[in-house]
């Protein structure tokens, strides 16, 4: 019998450790299948804290697949979210920002909860490193979260990958509740008339570069997360070059999401992940989010002392300037109809949330750069 | 650290550091969070102004070049 033993030598080294990885594992299946919470990244990612925590799995070690796709795909060169980026860029119609600019603002004050929740994460005891890496959930952009964390080498990669794909699905959710809290429902009701005016393809062209060239003057760390993005943008508005922006935005995009999720995986190991410090960066993303969506609010608000009547803006619009693309948007226009069935904000939010994308990217290279000098990275 | 400088003159003497729930909470980090918090939406705010001035600049030299494409 005991030359069987190699049959359940697996099952006698299952630890508890290993059990609550599989439940969370199977709860974020559950989020994603169920609660239509950001499935494609949920999915892979609960399948993969299932697979590693495995006793003796064979996707860890040196002939792993799940550690060699973490070294050559993120740990490297970040090369999988930055990948990721050049598909994003491809989906993105900069059309309302460029027909609507001063909607940039809100991409900017959207960024609030960031920097906010980095002085909370330092107040609550974490290290420099870890409290920038958990104050970029607030990005509301999956790819800039890994990409910053994983520069900074945070101790709660895993952790904050889960929190900013996890949150960026509860945006119909957290969102409605932050801008209740700090607007009227006069406020909610302002009626903002949409006048759109034509952008020209020159411009449209014209736009990735010069932000590119911008980005990487001022903050140098951030060209690899602007370049990529407006990279795909290039593709798509050259108007030369249609087969590939289709791959970009589909095939290429889809690819990646199936391996960044299950890559991701390698840091949801039960003995880095299990954690009060896990805990705690969960709750500190939420307060990321909730900033952020504050932090856009307030700011419409303060433009709102300044503009003449008839000219108001809808604090909720500067709500969305998170990166969350294009839920916040819709959930601003729910929220406007819901106040007033003829208050359709739909497009203003549109071009908040799309400078959002570029706040985002914009605030991860800061960071980055920021952190050369407070940490010596 | 010229922060620090600027943070003692601003709210004077600090404190030093205290135990939280993570950790011992060190001034420096304090000082160095807060310090980004001022320079990265000062920094954000640059970058969107600069790219609010590009679009505008964009839009006033292709309008006219739109009736000809």
């Amino acid at each position: 019998m005991s030359d069987f033993g190699f049959l359940i030598e697996g099952v006698q080294n299952i630890t508890w450790q290993m059990i609550v990885m599989w439940a969370i594992g199977g709860l974020l299946i559950w989020l994603a299948i169920k609660k239509d919470f950001e499935p494609s990244l949920l999915i892979p990612m609960g399948f993969g804290a299932i697979l590693v925590n495995l006793p003796f799995t064979g996707v860890l070690g040196d002939n792993g697949i799940i550690e060699w796709l973490y070294n050559i795909g993120i740990a490297a060169s970040e090369a999988m979210p930055l990948l990721l980026f050049v598909g994003i860029g491809a989906m993105i119609d900069f059309g309302p920002l460029l027909s609507n600019a001063r909607m940039l603002l809100f991409g900017g004050a959207a960024q609030f909860g960031i920097f906010m929740t980095v002085v909370l994460a330092v107040l609550l005891g974490f290290p420099l490193k870890d409290a920038m890496s958990a104050g970029i959930i607030g990005a509301a952009d999956g790819p800039t979260s890994i990409l910053v964390s994983q520069v900074l080498d945070s101790n709660y990669k895993g952790a904050i990958a889960v929190a900013a794909y996890s949150y960026m699905a509860l945006v119909p959710i957290i969102q409605p509740a932050a801008i209740r809290l700090v607007t009227t429902k006069k406020e909610r009701s302002i009626r903002m008339p949409y006048n759109p005016q034509s952008v020209s393809k020159t411009t449209r062209i014209l736009f990735p570069i010069i932000v590119t060239v911008i980005a990487g003057l001022v903050a140098p760390d951030s060209v690899a997360l602007v370049g990529f993005l407006m990279f795909g943008n290039l593709l798509r508005e050259c108007g030369k070059l249609d087969s590939l922006k289709e791959t970009a935005a589909g095939p290429l995009a889809n690819l990646i999401t199936i391996f960044l999720g299950i890559t991701i995986a390698f840091q949801m190991k039960a003995d880095q992940f299990l954690n009060w410090g896990t805990l705690l960066i969960m709750a500190l993303g939420l307060f990321a989010f909730v900033f952020d969506t504050v932090g856009g609010v307030l700011f419409a608000k303060l433009l709102n002392v300044f503009l003449p009547k008839g000219k108001k803006i809808n604090p909720m619009v500067g709500g969305a300037g998170i990166s969350a693309f294009p839920m916040s948007a819709r959930v601003i226009e729910k929220m406007g109809i819901k106040e007033d069935n003829q208050n359709h904000l739909l497009m203003h939010a549109v071009g908040a949330n799309v400078a959002g994308q570029i706040g985002s990217v914009v605030a991860g290279g800061i960071i980055l750069n920021l952190a050369g000098s407070l940490l010596g990275v | 650290m010229t922060v620090q400088v600027l943070f003692q003159f601003l709210f004077g003497p600090m404190a030093a550091d205290f135990q939280s729930l993570m950790g011992v909470v060190k001034t420096d980090d304090l000082i160095g969070s807060l310090w980004l918090l001022l320079q990265g939406m000062v920094g954000i705010f640059i970058v969107m102004v600069v790219i609010f001035l590009v679009i505008f600049l964009l839009r006033k030299f292709t309008s006219g070049k739109k009736k000809k494409e």
